[in-house]
């Protein structure tokens, strides 16, 4: 095989490739992994529900943020922080989890419920410190 | 004989306090899901796992409301694309349904599901659509499960389908509603 014909085997096979892998990319895209996400915000549980009831929480849509509360209620997946933040977990609530303690949750804010008036978070990890 | 009275008033006020408690059934993690798929091509489907739903169980007034952020499709570009350029997630977050079980009595639920008739709005991009349908509620133990679907087309809510993929999205949109209510 020719020197030539060598580079043009070699650039056009690199290119399908890149191609393929584009194409996987683009449109078999993987999702965020909340969990492995640096968040952007740290915030107490009153004082994110303060921003979203003031409307001004549109930046944090979308965002990765720490929200630390005391919990108030907790079902297999989802744990409510002081009445005001409803988190989803990703993992089943470990049992270690007590109503009224405090915890720090890890998560992204989906957006206010002004049916319950609380915020929602989803994919969420406990942080421990 | 003030202080009788002031004990009788708290009594009394307590004790509408909890008869309204109890009136009102929620869900905080109820389910939507909606499927607009057409056969050959890669499923159009999304579900929403977190959606609240609340039952006022003496007049059976009905509110629900889901986060357009809540929905999770498997493809993460077609979430995307539901997101920034179907619903407008960032104007409109959220989609809401008001309405009334139609002669509900919830004494009459039972572990045996009923059917019973739903009417009201679903509001989604600030636009509103009559939705009646219905829908299966059974009472198991201290919850009580509500579920059905409907449907709706994107042309209700002015969602227009790009003609480059129109054949790949269903003009019909099943939207399939699971609820758990809890008394609170």
């Amino acid at each position: 095989m020719s020197r030539k014909k060598y580079i043009i085997v070699t650039a056009t096979s690199m290119l399908i490739g890149l191609l393929g892998w584009g194409y996987l990319y683009i449109f078999h895209g993987t999702h965020r992994n909340i969990a492995k996400e640096v968040a952007t915000a740290e915030f107490q549980a009153p004082e994110l529900l303060f921003i979203f009831q003031q409307g001004t929480a549109e930046s944090y849509v979308d965002q990765v943020v720490l929200v630390t509360g005391n919990v108030s209620s907790i079902d297999k997946k989802t744990v409510v922080l002081n009445g005001m933040i409803q988190i989803d977990l990703l993992q089943e609530t470990d049992i270690s989890i007590q109503n009224k303690q405090s915890i720090k949750v890890k998560g992204r804010c989906v957006g206010y419920d002004d049916l319950l008036e609380v915020v929602k978070i989803d994919q969420g990890t406990q942080i421990i410190e | 004989m003030k202080s009788e009275l002031s004990v009788l008033a708290i009594v009394t006020i307590m004790s509408i306090v909890s008869i309204n408690a109890q009136t009102k059934y929620i869900d905080k993690s109820g389910e939507i899901g909606f499927e607009a798929s057409e056969a050959s091509f890669e499923p159009v489907k999304a579900v929403n796992k977190s959606v609240t739903a609340i039952l006022n169980l003496e007049d059976g007034q009905f509110a629900s409301l889901a986060l357009i952020k809540g929905f999770h499709f498997e493809n993460s570009l077609m979430e995307e694309h539901f997101n920034e350029n179907y619903i407008e997630s960032e104007i409109y977050p959220k989609a809401t349904f008001k309405g009334s079980l139609l002669n509900f009595d919830h004494s009459q639920l039972s572990e045996n599901p009923a059917e019973i008739e739903v009417d009201g709005k679903l509001k989604l991009r600030e636009k509103e659509k009559g939705v009646k349908t219905t829908l299966s509620v059974q009472k198991v133990d201290d919850s009580i499960i509500m579920k059905g679907s409907f449907k709706v087309a994107p042309s209700d809510f002015d969602i227009e389908i790009p003609k480059i993929v129109a054949n790949k999205i269903a003009e019909e949109v099943i939207v399939n509603v699971a609820f758990k209510l809890r008394g609170k």
